[in-house]
């Protein structure tokens, strides 16, 4: 998107009448809120009565409001009562209500107010249009200063207490509003505490000397600033997700562009590969126009089989020279497709990706790169190893869902190495695919960006795959880019450089700054015991002060990406993920920062079996670690607060709070140090498709699969008792208009749940089971869950009862280990 | 009134069957349906829960002059029906006759019979070419043409076309002409690769709903059953319930025609 393009795109969002003029931004972003367009019919705006009275009825349909012109409904709802799901309603609540309402509303009539706002607006426009620059920036000067009163303004505890009382109500009021608008409210608010708890800290709360106290307190300084900076970048990048929708094709398939797919492997098992390039071959595409090419660095004989037998190209090369990018690079000079599709071995993509991701690209011609989400189908490590799948969101969705998206805004979307295409010819022009940083993709993406190509994000999950099977790998993951978003931050640093925009280079500064937080982590988990051990000051401040300066940062951080990301990510679970990382990448994200040079790329394997449940000892060290630092810390704090500081009693309880959050993330992170039981091989999707199972006997009957895998399904069977373990039968799936039946045995037949095998497949067969399983176009589209956003305390739980298991299980295996030292099972 | 004609041009590709159970699904909801034996070989009462083909029919009610209403049956599935009837060769050679004389006669008999204007007509009719079946074309607001997925599908394709459009002066019973696959077994490759062709060509007008082969069905007929009573939840019982929405979806949309 240009920048023409895009001030377009937020004029209409904010109902600017005039992108030209900035009297009416002004108006529109401090004054009036915007107005409502009507869908469908675009660039024409209502009159200020019809768009508020509709933005009235939307809320009022959002907060469970029966009676919009009734001041104590509202007020009911969104004070008192949540909407509507929880509307059963006592008696003697409501009867307290009715009459303060008729009261109310005998006063104020919410018709007359609506008239008073359009009549209002009308006069700003006027008003706004005669004023002229020298009003604008009279304006301009008020809203800064009147910011930096605010933010400066020194408050002693109770003052600022108060403050926080009447931004947090404000919150609240406009939390659960729908739209746009109030998340923007709840930013700025976040913003404001933020930088008025900044300002604080700063100015009033730095310890005095330059003993000890300063020292630490300039460290813990330290790792906050990097968490503000965070934050605040964080808020730009998903303030306004861009919610791209994907760009239709020409009607002639003739004039569709030739697409050659990568699949590049290494070190996988042809299990995987095999589903993954049989759902290429079956992209909805002209067959004379889609090539699909395995590219082998491991250069096995039985993939070069495969793929001749399959009838896909095979392509080696002589050395492994820079990993996946080199195995690219290689093949793109082999290949002369218009563009290419990249999928990492694991991820099968489903049938309409190429229809719905290359639109953007015939719609304009600067776009490069098209990415779409990763979306996994098993259970990540935190998942699995916690249980919380389908009740938390996982650890990747944050970004597929949203910072991505939000990326996408300001044309900063960058590849992710996998379920992406890209054009060769502006690869060319920056030498193909970057060599020389461990994440190619990203620094590929910021290559083509510098050139002045664009990006397209489309938030459509078009391919699946196995998420990393351990902790192991996880962080195994997480140390590779680590590592390489820190190289890119060195050798090709994003603030600095020609071609990006301004919020590009902040969209991609934020993604690399993210990978620091290892330090900073491991500083607030440490940070508690400065006191509690060594009784050092290290902010400067009363403790009720401090905790009235702090608590409304935040509280209203809390609430805005709750609003914002709460959908894709709880409360409290990006600490939880912090500390599971931040002693892994604290060291590499160093060292890469000093010596981008160093360090080697590893493959993170997947698709594995955990056949005992086991508690990984190994990796659990800096965890235990920093657990017994911070259960001392607590032990010293419950001296303290008896015997040695009682003069500060304060101070401790305020550290004594800190350290038992710390203790709930460590027992979080222990949790999912605690590998749990795998039993199958090969995971299984939830899903409902029709099928009809054949019978010995001839009878066919109906039904429905429960979930299927690459080698079986589950079945609801409409009646029990007539199928037994055993029994050899076929099983016919649909693709669109097509069946196909696959041989198989029962496995399990427990009432009406039956369990399949599929028998050995033909090639053909397995190709046809892709097809009809993992590559069906409408595979993930249930998958985005429209959960509600996250409740903030409800993310507090699920981390406190994280942690309560991950203690459970320390304890469990430590008393086990006591018994059997030498038992295989710790 | 809507009137569903079940028509093909091969002989045992299910026509009977489909009426038979079709009309027991759509009873079955309450809906009122007529089940019309169209066809001198007089089975379609075997199907419906009679122990023989019986003697007495809409064709003798016809040759003497009476009306059809008093050769129906009604049975427990709550469908309506009307059987054809016994004829010796000579009145049925009569009765052909007289058809061959005037095309629309079955029209005005049914005009006559006063059905309930949102009941469904379900005829089954003698395979083509015969004067049943074009007498069916002339009143029939769907058509179904019935067909096994067999290699011969191109003829029969080819002959159902050429009637269709012969008796209807034009494309005109196209438009509501569909091909129904009958005895489906998609474990034979054959067969699916003949249903990829037939989609291809027929497009939309191949319903989606095709009825698989299924031991149920011939089972259900030996036991004096519809298949929703003999395997419910079966797969042909499967097919049929969703043949019977889609028609009773066509008739609500459509309505009678004028
Ligand atoms: N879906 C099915 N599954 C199994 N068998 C079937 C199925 N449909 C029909 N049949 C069997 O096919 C045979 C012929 O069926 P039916 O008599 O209904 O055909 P028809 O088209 O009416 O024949 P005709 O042209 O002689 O009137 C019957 O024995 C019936 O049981
Ligand atoms: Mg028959």
């Amino acid at each position: 998107m240009k920048p023409g393009g895009l001030i377009g795109f937020l004029a209409g969002r904010l109902g600017v009448a005039d992108p030209a003029r900035i009297g009416s931004w002004l108006l529109r972003v401090f004054v009036l809120p915007p107005r409502m367009k009507q869908a469908g019919r675009q660039g024409e705006s209502l009159s200020g009565n019809v768009a508020i009275n509709r933005m009235i009825a939307v809320w009022a349909g959002a907060l469970g409001v029966n009676d919009m012109l009734d001041p104590g409904a509202w007020i009911l709802r969104i004070f008192i009562l949540p909407p509507a799901r929880e509307a059963g309603l006592t008696g003697w609540l409501q009867a307290g209500f009715v009459r303060a309402r008729r009261w109310v509303s005998e006063r104020f009539s919410p018709r007359r107010y609506a008239r008073l706002v359009s009549r209002l607006e009308t006069a700003g426009i006027e008003w706004m249009d005669t004023g002229g620059v020298a009003l604008r920036i009279f304006l301009g000067l008020l809203a800064g200063s009147f910011l930096l009163l605010v933010i400066t303004t020194p408050l002693n505890g109770g003052e600022q207490a108060r403050f926080f009382l009447v931004t947090w109500m404000l919150a609240l009021l406009v939390r659960r509003l729908p739209g746009d608008l109030p998340g923007v409210i709840l930013i700025m608010l976040s913003f404001l505490a933020a930088l008025r708890y900044g300002w604080w800290r700063i100015t009033s709360s730095i310890p005095q000397g330059f003993g000890m106290d300063w020292l630490f307190g300039m460290v813990l300084l330290a790792a906050e600033i990097y968490t503000w900076l965070i934050l605040v970048l964080g808020y730009v990048q998903t303030i306004m997700p861009l919610r791209r929708q994907p760009a239709p094709l020409p009607t002639d398939p003739g004039d569709w562009p030739t697409v050659d797919v990568f699949i590049p492997t290494y070190n996988e098992p042809l299990k995987v590969v095999k589903t993954t390039v049989y759902g290429a071959q079956s992209i909805d595409w002209p067959k004379d126009k889609l090539n699909v090419y395995l590219l082998d660095d491991g250069r096995r004989e039985a993939f070069r089989q495969f793929a001749e037998q399959a009838g896909v190209g095979y392509i080696i090369r002589k050395d492994n020279a820079h990993a996946k990018a080199g195995n690219l690079n290689h093949a793109l000079r082999l290949t002369k497709g218009e563009y290419i599709a990249v999928f990492d071995c694991d991820h099968i993509p489903t049938r309409a990706f190429l229809q719905l991701s290359m639109g953007w690209f015939l719609r304009d011609p600067h776009c490069a790169m098209a990415q779409t989400p990763h979306h996994f189908y098993s259970a990540d490590a935190f998942e699995r190893n916690l249980s919380t799948l389908y009740r938390v969101p996982s650890e990747n969705t944050l970004f597929y869902r949203l910072v991505q998206d939000g990326n996408d805004l300001w044309n900063a979307a960058f590849f992710c190495g996998s379920c992406a295409i890209l054009k060769p010819t502006p690869l060319e022009e920056i030498g193909g695919i970057a060599v020389e940083t461990v994440t190619e993709d990203a620094h590929t993406a910021l290559k083509l960006h510098r050139r002045g190509y664009n990006s397209v994000y489309l938030n459509i999950p078009l391919a699946a795959g196995l998420a990393t099977e351990s902790l192991a790998s996880h962080i195994g993951q997480w140390i590779r880019w680590a590592r390489g978003m820190v190289q890119i931050f060195r050798i090709d640093n994003p603030l600095l450089g020609r071609g990006l925009s301004f919020f590009q280079r902040l969209c991609y500064c934020n993604a690399m700054l993210y990978f620091f937080h290892g330090i900073p982590r491991l500083i607030f988990l440490l940070a508690p015991l400065a006191y509690l051990g060594f009784e050092l000051h290290i902010i400067h401040a009363e403790a009720k002060v401090l905790v009235f300066y702090v608590l409304p940062y935040l509280v209203h951080a809390i609430m805005a990406n709750a609003r914002i990301q709460g959908q894709y990510r709880h409360s409290f679970w990006a600490e939880v993920y912090e500390s599971v990382l931040a002693w892994y990448i604290a060291i590499p994200t160093t060292l890469a920062l000093f010596k981008p040079k160093l360090g080697k790329f590893n493959v993170t394997s997947k698709g594995g079996l955990t056949e005992l449940s086991f508690f990984d000892w190994a990796i659990s060290k800096p965890y235990l670690l920093l657990l017994g630092c911070n259960l001392l810390g607590f032990l010293l704090g419950i001296g303290r607060l008896l015997w040695w500081n009682t003069r500060e009693i304060n101070v401790v309880l305020l550290n004594l709070a800190w350290v038992l959050f710390n203790l709930t993330l460590l027992g979080a992170a222990l949790g999912v140090a605690t590998e749990a039981r795998q039993v199958r091989l090969s995971h299984r999707v939830a899903m409902r498709l029709p099928v009809s199972l054949y019978l010995p006997d001839g009878r066919v009957w109906a039904c429905w699969t429960l979930d299927y895998s690459s080698g079986g399904l589950s079945l609801d069977f409409p009646k029990a008792q007539v199928l037994e373990v055993g029994q050899k039968v076929a099983v016919s799936l649909s693709r669109g208009d097509q069946e196909f039946t696959f041989p198989g045995q029962i496995v399990l037949a427990q009432g009406k749940r039956i369990g399949l095998r599929f028998a050995d497949l033909s090639p053909q067969e397995e190709a046809w089971l892709t097809q009809c399983t993992f590559a069906r176009a409408d595979a993930w589209c249930n998958w985005v869950e429209n959960q509600p956003p996250g409740r903030e305390l409800a993310g507090f739980w699920e981390i406190v009862d994280s942690a309560r298991y991950g203690y459970g299980q320390l304890l469990r295996r430590f008393v086990h280990t006591l018994r059997a030292p030498r038992g295989h099972d710790g | 009134m809507y009137i569903v004609a079940l028509v093909s041009t091969q002989g045992g590709v299910g026509k009977t069957t489909i009426t038979a159970n079709l009309a027991a699904a759509i009873g079955k909801r309450g809906h009122a349906v007529l089940a019309l034996d169209w066809d001198p070989a007089n089975r379609l009462g075997l199907h419906l829960g009679l122990d023989q083909a019986p003697l007495q029919g809409l064709a003798q009610q016809s040759v003497s002059g009476g009306h059809w209403n008093e050769a129906a049956y009604h049975n427990s599935d709550n469908v309506d029906f009307l059987p054809f009837g016994q004829l010796c060769e000579e009145s049925r050679l009569a009765f052909e006759r007289l058809l061959c004389g005037d095309k629309l006669w079955l029209a005005r008999r049914l005009e006559e019979l006063e059905y309930p204007r949102n009941g469904v007509v379900l005829v089954d009719t003698m395979r083509a070419p015969s004067p049943y079946l074009t007498q069916a074309l002339q009143v029939a607001d769907r058509v179904l043409s019935v067909m096994t997925p067999a290699p011969t599908f191109q003829l029969d394709i080819e002959a159902m076309e050429k009637f269709l459009i012969e008796l209807g002066e034009g494309h005109s019973l196209l438009l509501r002409q569909n091909y129904l696959l009958n005895q489906v077994d998609t474990t034979r490759r054959l067969t699916r690769e003949i249903i990829t062709v037939l989609h291809a060509q027929l497009e939309q007008r191949l319903l989606r709903y095709m009825i698989h082969r299924d031991e149920a069905v011939p089972e259900a007929i030996a036991c004096n059953a519809s298949v929703a009573d003999h395997a419910p939840l079966g797969q042909a019982d499967h097919d049929f319930q969703g043949l019977a929405s889609w028609l009773l979806a066509q008739a609500d949309g459509e309505g009678p025609l004028p």
